[in-house]
């Protein structure tokens, strides 16, 4: 693999991992997710003019596919599919985070992991998401206090 | 400042989204403030939540990736400065034969100059002998007759 794609995929895909894994709550989704959002962008790397245009390419890409997922399944009918996706928790997972994140909106959830996970300004999330800085601030803020309220419920 | 003014601050000022006037006024209501000290380091452990949880990707991924995106043994970015080299290498080598096969062809001219100058200076000679011999015929002719 060219250099140049190694580097953007080690710099990158932790975060991009991560934050599918916080959006779905599920290691196989999240794993699809990464592999498809870095194919997606590899494919079209030539039209990009920079770094900085690529990160926000690629997170925008990451939140919108975890979103359109988590509305297909939520489409589903099937109970027993919705209970078999309740379970699938990360392997590797001690701890609750994961769902409490599930019990936090979509629209709270995505600026509240590239907050935390990719590091981003509210600034550049406001880029990713499309949407107002202050829409960003007062979703991050709303979910932060949510996530407070939930644990302190788990205590 | 309320310390629920304070509160609604604390994860911008966290995260460094705060303008300077807003940073000093939470610091120092967190200084003196307990109850709101305790809210900014339940805040700022949530951070570490998320680090802790972070997990590494499947290394799966990054194997799909590679064989996807394989990098040809010749790279299409290395063609053309080799193919420049090769012309180069190409032209000095034509070069190189060129000058060798005039070199030779002077050689051989030369020779053959030197050669029909020896051939031409022996029939002179020739000449000069036959010469020689008529004048000297000539004279012992002249000289029987007279």
């Amino acid at each position: 693999m060219e250099k140049r794609l190694e580097v953007i995929y080690k710099e990158n895909s932790r975060y991009v991992f991560n934050i599918a894994l916080g959006m779905l709550k599920n290691r196989d989704d999240a794993e699809d997710i990464t592999q498809n959002v870095f194919i997606k962008l590899f494919d079209s790397i030539n039209s990009f003019r920079g770094d900085a245009n690529i990160k926000t390419y690629l997170y925008r890409m990451t939140i919108n596919r975890c979103i359109d997922l988590i509305r297909q399944r939520k489409m589903q009918d099937n109970k027993m599919d919705r209970i078999a996706q309740k379970n699938s928790v990360p392997a590797d997972s001690g701890f609750i985070l994961w769902d409490l994140l599930d019990k936090l909106d979509i629209n709270h959830r995505a600026p509240l992991l590239l907050s935390e996970v990719g590091g981003f300004s509210y600034k550049e999330i406001s880029k990713i998401l499309e949407i107002k800085e202050g829409t960003v601030k007062s979703r991050v803020n709303r979910a932060i206090n949510r996530l407070k309220d939930l644990i302190d419920k788990e205590d | 400042m309320k310390c629920t003014d304070i509160e609604s601050l604390l994860y911008d000022y966290i995260k460094n989204e705060l303008s300077p006037a807003r940073v000093s006024l939470v610091k120092r209501h967190i200084k003196e403030c307990r109850s709101c000290e305790r809210r900014y380091f339940e805040t700022k452990g949530l951070s570490t939540l998320f680090n802790a949880e972070s997990a590494a990707p499947p290394k799966k991924i990054l194997k799909n990736l590679r064989k996807k995106y394989k990098t040809p043994f010749f790279p299409a970015r290395l063609l053309r400065p080799a193919f420049t080299l090769m012309t180069v290498l190409m032209l000095a080598a034509g070069s190189f034969f060129a000058a060798n096969s005039i070199n030779k062809s002077k050689e051989l001219e030369l020779s053959s100059f030197l050669y029909d100058s020896y051939n031409i200076s022996v029939e002179y000679y020739h000449d000069e002998q036959t010469n020689t011999t008529r004048v000297a015929d000539f004279f012992e002719i002249a000289s029987t007759n007279y």
